[in-house]
């Protein structure tokens, strides 16, 4: 029976036994929470600022998290503009310019990784009850894109991390180290596709003269606007590819990942729609009672 | 054999399994330490109790291990790894007789064996099954294709077998507990 069950197609399964998972792994959460915070804690993240001192490490990385935020909001402007002139360009009516939207961070802590799989989907504490919804974007370190969020049950999320297998390409652009503020009109563009070992890998015109240190961010309008211009990593190699000799083969290497933490920020996106802030007043209104 | 304690080691072994593997990653590979109590409880425990307990372990492994593909889906397949672990379990019943059991190092080098043969026959089902139902492949493994998949899982077979030995070292301290039916005292040479 077990190997009749093991041979049936996905939709024969996926009513009965994802509740099977559910009740299976519930008594397991807590334990796996404290598992992975002892894991966490004799293995720590990594953590660049380690070696100085805490009050100027503290302060370096609040610096450079105002940087990346700034950065992040001059590249989110300039899509933008360029979207914006597109729009003019074809003669549509824009009759509101969409402002982004609003986030709130909410620490997940991960309770449950996938055996025998590095990159294989996790399990966080937040659910719905949290704010938490399908595609919910997850970052580390502010910036750092770690994966989104597949599934969602009321106290728990499944996130599946950017290097999965099961991730599609990826969009994303790549600015030079020594060109950070390059607009995001002139950054080359890249298709990364994971390769299973936690990196990605893509072909690119080696008329950008792309090289090792280069930074890469996600451009994928298939992604929430939420993800836009968040890290996805750097450029750790470049060779050129022997059947394609105008192209480079380039590897990009995220610097954090989700076996390497226990616990994300998850971007919960508020939506800055007028009818949706008269519903959130409305449900507290009747939560209240009054 | 005390199912009652085997209840305990199981959910222990899955915990190390979902939490504390990530510690001991090695180039994309971490040993399963579900492995070494199937293998321990199959060399001492009687024949259909072994047989029973390598499959509630393997269905655990299954249930845990949720598979992704279009970026959303996601289901639980049971079976992959419940009827490899059987499998595992009666190879080990098969050839107990002509171990020295009580050895950690038996331990070690059944665990290289049980994962190696549970990890073939479970890439064994996912190859047959991506021939005439969705998802591809790809979705069920963590390589590429199906021989980088078998390399892959040979590597944590090997891991696997190392850490077995410490890990087996601990379970043959714990067997007085476990009330296996054909576990004696030792006795020494007279």
């Amino acid at each position: 029976m077990t190997a009749v069950v093991a041979l049936l197609p996905p939709a024969w399964l996926r009513p009965w036994t994802n509740d099977i998972e559910a009740l299976a792994t519930f008594p397991l959460a807590p334990f796996g929470h404290a598992g992975n915070s002892l894991a966490s804690w004799l293995r720590r993240p990594p953590d660049p600022l380690s070696d100085l001192p805490p009050a100027a490490a503290e302060r370096l990385r609040k610096a450079e998290l105002e940087m990346e935020r700034f950065a992040r909001l001059y590249r989110e402007s300039e899509r933008r503009v360029i979207q914006l002139e597109r729009e003019v360009a074809e003669l549509e009516l824009v009759p509101l310019i969409q402002m982004p939207h609003e986030t709130a961070p909410l620490r997940a802590s991960i309770t449950r990784r996938t055996p025998g799989k590095s990159q294989g989907v996790v399990h966080l504490n937040r659910g719905e009850s949290a704010g938490v919804q399908p595609n919910t974007v997850a970052v580390y370190g502010g910036t750092h894109l770690v994966g989104r969020i597949t599934d969602v049950t009321r106290l728990q999320s499944t996130l599946l991390p950017i290097s999965n297998t099961s991730t599609p390409p990826i969009n994303a652009k790549v600015y030079p180290r020594e060109h950070p503020e390059l607009s995001p009109r002139d950054a080359p563009v890249a298709q990364l596709i994971p390769v299973g070992d936690g990196t990605f890998r893509a072909d690119a015109d080696r008329a950008y003269g792309l090289a090792v240190g280069d930074i890469v961010y996600l451009y994928d309008h298939t992604w929430p606007d939420t993800a836009q211009h968040l890290l996805i990593g750097t450029i750790t190699s470049v060779r050129p590819k022997d059947n394609a000799p105008l192209r480079d083969a380039i590897i990009v290497e995220p610097q954090y990942q989700v076996v390497g933490v226990s616990a994300v920020t998850l971007l919960i996106e508020h939506s800055n729609d007028p009818q949706d802030a008269q519903d959130a007043e409305a449900s507290v209104v009747l939560e209240d009672g009054s | 054999m005390k199912w009652s304690i085997f209840a305990v080691a199981l959910v222990m072994a899955l915990i190390l399994e979902t939490s504390m593997r990530q510690l001991l990653i090695f180039r994309g590979m971490s040993p399963s330490f579900l492995a070494c109590l199937v293998v321990f409880v199959a060399l001492f425990a009687t024949r259909m109790s072994a047989l029973w307990a390598c499959w509630i372990a393997g269905m655990m492994m299954d249930i845990l291990s949720s598979i992704t593909w279009q970026d959303h889906e996601t289901f639980v397949l049971l079976g992959p790894y419940a009827l490899g672990y059987t499998l595992a379990g009666f190879m080990v019943l098969q050839i107990r007789a002509m171990v020295f059991r009580r050895r950690a190092l038996t331990v070690g080098a059944l665990a290289l064996a049980c994962v190696l043969l549970a990890s073939l026959f479970a890439v064994g089902i996912f190859v047959l099954r991506s021939w005439y139902t969705e998802p591809a492949l790809s979705a069920y493994l963590s390589q590429g294709s199906a021989l980088a998949e078998i390399g892959h899982r040979l590597g944590i077979a090997v891991y696997t077998g190392l850490i077995a030995i410490p890990i087996g070292w601990l379970l043959q301290t714990s067997l007085p507990v476990w009330g296996f039916e054909m576990v004696g005292p030792r006795r020494g040479w007279r």
